[in-house]
């Protein structure tokens, strides 16, 4: 009896030792390590940072409060009264509230293509760069200054006071995250320290950019620095604004001859797909269709100041029963403003900032460059201006006339130019019988941050009152 | 084709076996329970003289040798009382007289099988005779009703099945299911694919010291699956199921979501004059459509038609009713079939089951059918006396088809995205033919470019549902072998591995004549200047193909141990370890201008560039995702389970399991933590001091434990690559910011349970209660949005679910005529102990018992409200309470992010419920009659949009007649009134305010059963029985006075959620020796 238990239990026991070694901890380990999705990756490599990158969110829905503002549309009681979205009419009205408890997508976005930003830096500082590598790689760094950098101008633009050298070292700006971890105590920075950020962020992108890059969703020096420009003409530094659009013009300043695309068209100007060649840097803003349905028509002032061989009144606008109705989005899409950027708005920084800094014929000959593309063959007489004032008025006036809906900039310009009486300007919206009133530098040029975000962050609002 | 060869060969293997082996019983004993006769496994057969100590098996029988004719044997089993008798006659079948309150049960676990008095856990058992109660073809259906703490949940959104209430917050996944166990392993496959004819027994473990050994996917409960076996020493048994089903066609008049056409059409005449549609009739660009009424009332604005036409018309339109429409060309009566046949036996050493099993389903919805066909085989093969080798076969097709997808109300029947189809739409004309109705396009732009060539662009849904082939083939095989070993009457090894094959393809194919494709050419056809078409998207239909497949992998090995020691002391124990693997990829792909006669589509489309398309707008043609996705997940386990039963009254176990998984990675596997679990069993009525005559039987039991539950997500940063249909690029997009420190959700569980049976088991039955403690519960931990993120996955969480389960049998009359009633009463109550995620009041208004909007202190599943003081008498104004005060200022109502101002109702889910059946018998004759019921918990129900455009788009309700129109109206209903133009918070608010929710308690008479046993004496036929059986026979009561059934709350407003409509079955059982 005991022998044989003693045969069973060396079985026994070697049936467990047998088991034991199949499954011992390190096989173990190896075999349980293996990634549970083919279609996921923990991103370690620049490819796999790219691939984050090059997502369509980091170029979509880019914002929205700021162009419903601004933009030089109004929309009918019907339309009006038909918008589902409690947001939209709200902004549409320069509400003091404006969320209704939901949640700000303008916001979101933005700091969302920042995070992606965090971790491609966090991620590439790891790899070693190497000859064969090195492209990829600025690219991937490039991209991701580019990227936080637009995000941030985006998100002051709308959320913080516009630029103003006595207080702009205290003024409240956006909460500056530069990794991708998280602060427990998150703080608004100033706007000074976010214009510093960006303009680091910016330089960095320009140095180590290609010129061009293939794909207009992918940033290049080229507009980098044309954002640089930007953010210049925004802090009135007319020398560094002027002196980056030249730049960025220098490398690429491709304009469309309006009599050589079919400005009749629904749609006269290229998608993404099809490459708009004025478009450096392709992002939108987001969609809507109250800006170009039926009940939504263009402020005819601004309709009328397009003269009958100005092509861009027939390339920009369709007539519905008369009025006219928006249709010149860069995008090719329709009620998608772009959000990215474009040469046609290089030209008017450089003619601007030659303007400020005196230079009045050199700003009008940028200014003409421009306006000759725009206007039907033959018919064009170039603009003159006897003094740099006047100048700066035509060039202003081009500017509205130009880029109507495009990204933040009828919202950032009536911020920076109602400073200045000569160009200050009250928006009227009028609804239900109702009138609202947008009076210059009213704290209301300032919207509201999500009121989730400032319960889970304690950060403090914006006073819009 | 492959796996029924496969399948083909091993039955006639096992055919050939069985006719090839010998019979040989000469020294065998047999023993068999004196009642039931069904074979007793596990006694002790000890030969007085030698002490010599043998088992039975599992078909009863014993093998003794080197017995003197004068030896006796003592036999012991548990349940029964002991037996002493002479070698002689243990030469014929034995009998056992069964002990009260024991039984021969066993319960399943998937890992060994325990008699059911050993057994200190909380399992709910469901023998043959109650899983065939039911008819379905879906084997948990047939849990309903008859099983203590499980809940079904019917609406949608709801988890389908409850085992003791809830214990993750985490909605994704599947993550609140129980895990299924067929036949010892975990079923991957489909549910639909097992056929319940198959089945023997199910068990559901329901505590920790049931369901700990499935460790780390315990959480939510276990229920065992065991299918039928053939037995050793058994004659060919030949058992034969039909049975035949008609459902009645759905009533559509049940649901609220209905507005007359009369309503609908004076809607519109008000919004038409109010200039609502004026920007849709001058649009010329996208040409989004009106309804025909709308296009009536414009032709008579413009002068085209007279006031008298309009009326008219009008008038004609008013009369038609979407519903019949419905009823007539869309719905029909359900009518199932299901067969089986099942062969079983065995010789000594051999036993067999082959059963095939046959389903053919007609849906409710016209076209659509679905048909099954399951076969089995399970082979046992005594190698040698000791070495026992064990395989089977699982193999199962079917094939469903639904052309049909267009259920009253369905989305894909608006007629513009957000507008519902129009109540005064008409299907088809008095001959049948198709009508088209509105999508997309006005009429008038259709006309004119239908002139100009482009393909037909009308809609209808009749064609629609005739042109378009639907269908899902699903192929699931398991084959499974082991081998068990007996290394001694204490030892054993038992080694199993299964492999399971699941394919599942679909295919839909739009054809060329469907709108779907015929939009998709028209859009980007291209009209040339000299009048001819070119054609970006080919003319042709739209195919779309996919293919999952699912291949999991287990292997076991396992020791089990079992001993007596001198009658007092007994052990059974088992320890073992299992490596899992589960892969599953899949694909798909879309053809376009697709020519079903040729199989042959077209792939060289211009994708890179956006095209123009008619009326308006540019785009891309939609490309096929080129995606193929994979997904492994791996499970390492090692369990061990033991029992001791001292002097066969008090009994404990223990058990514990440490699992190990790819899911979170490595930080998470690093750290074993083991599952554990221990239980005691104390039974009373054995003790000498119990003296009560009248309960016989008196069991105290308690265990204390702890369940995970595995979740699928990623401590690390992870992205998935997909590529954008925009940019044609690469990219991947960031789904979950990391998190380091994830791991296992664990729920510590505490039961407590009395069982208790009166003299002759009159009143039987069990109580129990636990308590669940779900600890380190993921949750979605809000962040703030400048993280880039809104949420993050994390431990943290912590509910709290206690409940009273009792499940008491009597016996009401013992006579010729039978009559018991068995009680299932449940009560369930949960709470949110921790939670960091902050739901805003608009979320906590609008949730319902599909949606986890978890606040600490409250039921997991809660309703709230708005608090409503009336309507304002003036103007039908509905009135809230903002500050305590009476309040219109809706927007500051909606914006109040204080919780504590809502109404806090109870419960979305059940706290109470459970079920009372009634089983008579006479003669041959037997009547079951079950009746559910649901209480303690409360539903919100629908109304109308307070705005008149709710009504056209989406919001039909029937209380749109009733709402406020004048005053005096509030006297009489508190409905508000509705207005133009649009004002959305006052609508939200009517639509979350406590004028909407009600008490959900009700009770139904769930099912009847009558059956007939045919007496079959002296025949072949050991049994035939002829039953009929009504499920959904109706609801009896309900607190609610709108008359909704809370079972079938249509609380979206895109649903067909009609109460099931009541089914009739006819069947036949027959039973062949």
């Amino acid at each position: 009896m005991k022998i044989i238990l003693n045969k069973i239990s060396k079985k026994f026991i070697s049936t467990l030792v047998i088991c034991t070694l199949l499954i011992s901890c390190k096989k173990q380990q190896e075999w349980l390590e293996i990634k549970a999705n083919l279609n996921s990756v923990t991103p370690e490599r620049i490819n796999e940072f790219q691939a984050l990158l090059d997502n369509d969110v980091n170029f979509m829905g880019k914002g929205f409060l700021t162009v419903i503002s601004a933009a030089p549309y109004y929309l009918t009681n019907e339309q009006f009264n038909a918008i589902t979205v409690g947001i939209e009419r709200n902004t549409y009205t320069w509400n003091k509230q404006i969320y209704e408890g939901r949640f700000s997508a303008d916001w979101e976005n933005n700091y969302n293509t920042i995070a992606i930003a965090n971790i491609a830096l966090e991620g590439i500082s790891k790899i070693k760069i190497t000859p064969s590598n090195k492209s990829a790689y600025n690219q991937v760094k490039g991209t991701s200054h580019y990227f936080r950098a637009a995000g941030y101008l985006n998100l002051i633009q709308a959320f913080s006071k516009h630029y103003n050298a006595n207080t702009y070292n205290t003024d409240l700006g956006v909460i500056l995250q530069l990794t991708p971890e998280f602060n427990e105590q998150p703080k608004r920075a100033t706007v000074k320290q976010c214009y510093d950020q960006i303009i680091e962020d910016l330089t960095i992108a320009a140095s180590v950019l290609p010129n061009l890059t293939d794909n207009q969703i992918r940033p290049s020096s080229t507009a980098a620095k044309a954002l640089l420009a930007n953010v210049y003409l925004l802090l009135e530094r007319w020398d560094l604004a002027e002196k980056y659009a030249s730049e960025a013009l220098n490398t690429y300043s491709s304009l469309m001859d309006f009599n050589t695309i079919p400005i009749t068209s629904n749609f006269p100007f290229a998608t993404l797909q099809n490459k708009n060649p004025e478009v450096i840097y392709y992002a939108e803003m987001s969609s809507s269709s109250n800006f170009v349905s039926n009940g939504s028509f263009i402020d005819s002032i601004l309709y009328q100041s397009y003269q009958t061989n100005d092509l861009r009144r027939t390339a920009f606008f369709r007539l519905f029963n008369n009025r006219p109705i928006f249709k010149g989005f860069y995008t090719g899409k329709t009620g998608t403003p772009l959000g990215g950027i474009a040469t046609n708005e290089i030209y008017l920084i450089k003619a601007e900032a030659l303007a400020r800094l005196g230079d009045y014929s050199g700003a009008m000959t940028v200014l003409n460059s421009l306006l000759q593309k725009r206007w039907r063959s033959g018919t064009f007489t170039p603009l003159t201006a006897s003094n740099a004032n006047e100048a700066l008025s035509k060039i202003i006036e081009e500017r509205r006339k130009e880029l109507p809906f495009t990204g933040n900039i009828a919202w950032s310009d009536l911020r920076r130019l109602n400073k200045d009486v000569r160009f200050a300007r009250t928006l009227k919206r009028t609804i239900l019988n109702a009138t609202y009133e947008l009076a210059p530098n009213s704290p209301k040029y300032v919207l509201p941050i999500p009121d989730e975000e400032i319960r889970l962050t304690g950060i403090p609002q914006n006073i819009r009152e | 084709m492959r796996c029924f060869q496969r399948v083909l060969a091993i039955l006639c293997f096992g055919f050939t076996y069985t006719s090839a082996s010998s019979q040989n019983t000469s020294n065998t004993g047999l023993l068999l329970d004196a009642i039931t006769k069904v074979p007793i496994q596990s006694a002790t057969i000890q030969i007085k003289a030698s002490k010599q100590i043998i088992l039975s098996d599992t078909s009863g029988r014993f093998v003794f040798r080197q017995l003197k004719a004068t030896d006796t044997l003592l036999i012991r089993a548990e349940g029964y009382a002991n037996l002493s008798i002479p070698y002689k006659q243990a030469l014929r079948p034995i009998f056992l007289t069964p002990i009260y309150g024991e039984s021969n049960v066993t319960v399943q676990t998937g890992f060994q099988s325990i008699p059911r008095e050993r057994a200190t856990g909380s399992f709910a058992i469901l023998d043959n005779e109650l899983i065939n109660r039911r008819v379905s073809s879906n084997i948990l259906d047939r849990l309903e009703g008859v099983t203590p703490g499980v809940m079904f949940g019917k609406n949608s959104g709801e988890d389908r099945i409850n085992i003791r209430g809830r214990s993750t917050l985490d909605n994704a996944n599947n993550q609140a299911a129980p895990l299924i166990v067929l036949d010892n392993f975990p079923y991957e496959g489909d549910l639909n694919s097992i056929n319940p004819n198959d089945i023997e027994t199910i068990t559901v473990l329901k505590d920790a010291a049931a369901a700990s050994i499935w460790g780390s996917r315990s959480a939510n409960g276990v229920i065992v699956i065991t299918t039928k076996k053939g037995k050793f020493n058994q004659p060919l048994h030949i058992e034969f199921n039909q049975n035949f089903t008609i459902t009645d066609a759905p009533n559509l008049k049940y649901s609220r979501n209905y507005v007359s056409s009369k309503d609908y059409i004076e809607t519109e005449q008000l919004l038409f004059n109010q200039g609502y549609y004026n920007t849709t009739l001058n649009n010329n660009t996208t040409r989004t459509p009106v309804t025909p009424v709308v296009e009536l009332l414009n032709l008579r604005r413009l002068n085209r038609i007279s006031q008298d036409e309009l009326d008219q018309q009008l008038a004609t339109l008013s009369k038609y009713d979407l519903r019949d429409q419905f009823s007539k060309h869309i719905y029909r009566s359900e009518k199932r079939q299901q067969y089986s046949l099942q062969l079983r036996g065995g010789s000594e050493k051999h036993s067999y089951i082959f059963s095939i099993g046959y389903d053919k389903n007609i849906e409710r919805l016209i076209a659509n059918q679905n048909n099954r066909l399951t076969l089995q085989t399970q082979q046992v093969i005594k190698i040698t006396p000791k070495l026992e080798l064990n395989t089977s076969v699982y193999f199962l097709n079917s094939i469903n088809e639904q052309p049909n997808s267009s259920f009253y109300r369905s989305t894909n029947l608006n007629y513009i995205s957000s507008n519902g189809l129009y109540p005064y739409a008409k299907l088809a004309d008095e001959a049948g033919n198709p009508l088209s109705t509105i999508r997309d396009y006005r009429p008038n732009y259709l006309d004119s470019v239908e002139a100009l060539g482009f393909q037909p662009w009308r809609y209808s849904i009749l064609s629609e549902i005739a042109n378009t082939e639907q269908k899902t083939d699903i192929r699931n095989l398991i084959a499974r072998v082991g081998l068990k070993y007996k290394i001694n009457n204490r030892f054993n090894i038992d080694l199993q591995y299964q492999q399971e094959y699941q394919t599942t393809q679909t295919r839909l194919l739009r054809n060329a004549e469907t709108y779907a494709a015929r939009n998709l050419v028209n859009q980007f056809s291209v009209r040339n200047s000299n009048g001819t078409f070119s054609y970006p998207v080919p003319i042709g239909g739209i195919l779309d193909q996919s293919h999952n497949s699912m291949n999991s992998q287990n292997l076991r090995g396992q020791v089990n141990y079992q001993e007596t020691i001198n009658n007092n002391h007994s052990i059974n124990a088992i320890a073992g370890f299992e490596i899992r693997q589960r892969n599953t990829t899949g694909f798909s792909r879309t053809v376009l201008g697709y020519d079903e006669q040729y199989g042959i589509g077209r792939s060289n489309l211009n994708y890179q560039n956006s095209l123009p398309v008619h009326p308006f707008g540019n785009r891309l043609i939609p490309a096929s995702s080129n995606l193929e996705t994979g997904l492994i997940n791996r499970f390492i386990s090692f369990y061990t389970n033991a029992g001791y039963l001292y002097k066969r009254k008090y009994s404990f176990t223990i058990s514990a399991r440490t699992d190990g998984a790819n899911l979170f990675g490595v930080r998470t596997n690093e750290k074993i933590v083991p599952l554990w679990s221990t239980g005691i069993g104390w039974e009373i009525s054995k003790e000498s001091f119990y003296q009560v005559d009248w309960m016989p039987f008196l069991k105290l039991r308690g265990t204390y434990g702890f369940n995970g539950n595995a979740v699928n997500a990623n401590s690390l940063l992870t992205a998935t690559y997909f590529t954008s249909g925009t940019t044609g690029l690469p990219t991947a997009i960031i789904s979950s910011p990391p998190n380091p420190f994830l791991r296992w959700e664990k729920v510590k569980t505490i039961n407590l349970a009395i069982d208790f049976s009166t003299r002759n088991n009159r009143i039987s039955g069990t109580i129990e209660w636990y308590s669940k403690r779900g600890q380190e519960l993921l949750q979605n931990q809000e962040l703030a949005a400048y993280t880039g993120f809104r949420t993050i996955r994390a431990n943290g969480a912590e509910t709290i679910t206690k409940g009273i389960e009792a499940q008491i049998n009597t016996k009401v009359l013992t006579s010729k005529l039978k009559w018991n009633i068995n009680f299932l009463i449940n009560t369930m109550h949960d709470r949110v102990m921790i939670f960091d995620n902050k739901f805003l009041p608009t979320q906590l208004v609008t949730a319902n018992g599909g949606n986890l909007v978890a606040q600490v202190g409250k039921p997991l599943f809660s309703i709230w409200s708005y608090r409503f003081a009336g309507i304002d008498p003036t103007n039908g104004d509905p009135i809230g309470i903002l500050n305590g005060e009476q309040s219109k200022n809706y927007t500051g109502i909606l914006a109040n992010t204080n919780p504590d101002s809502l109404q806090f109702h109870g419960s979305a889910r059940p706290t109470f419920y459970g079920a009372i059946r009634n089983d008579f018998t006479y003669k041959n004759f037997s009547l079951s009659v079950n009746m559910t019921y649901k209480a303690g918990y409360f539903f919100r129900t629908n109304s109308i949009g307070l705005n008149y455009t709710d009504i056209i788009t989406n919001r039909h309700h029937v209380d749109f007649p009733n709402r406020w129109q004048k005053p005096g109206d509030e006297k009489i209903s508190s409905i508000p009134s509705v207005v133009y133009p649009v004002n959305i918070p006052r609508a939200n608010f009517y639509n979350a305010s406590s004028e909407l929710v009600e008490r959900a308690d009700h009770i139904r008479l769930q099912d009847i059963r009558v059956s007939y046993r045919l007496d079959t004496r002296n025949s072949k036929i050991t049994q035939l029985e002829i039953y009929g059986y009504i499920n959904n026979v109706g609801i009896l009561w309900k607190v609610n006075k709108k008359g909704l059934d809370p079972d079938a709350n249509d609380n979206s407003f895109a649903s067909d959620n009609i109460p099931p409509m009541r089914s009739y079955t006819i069947g036949l059982k027959l039973h062949l020796k």
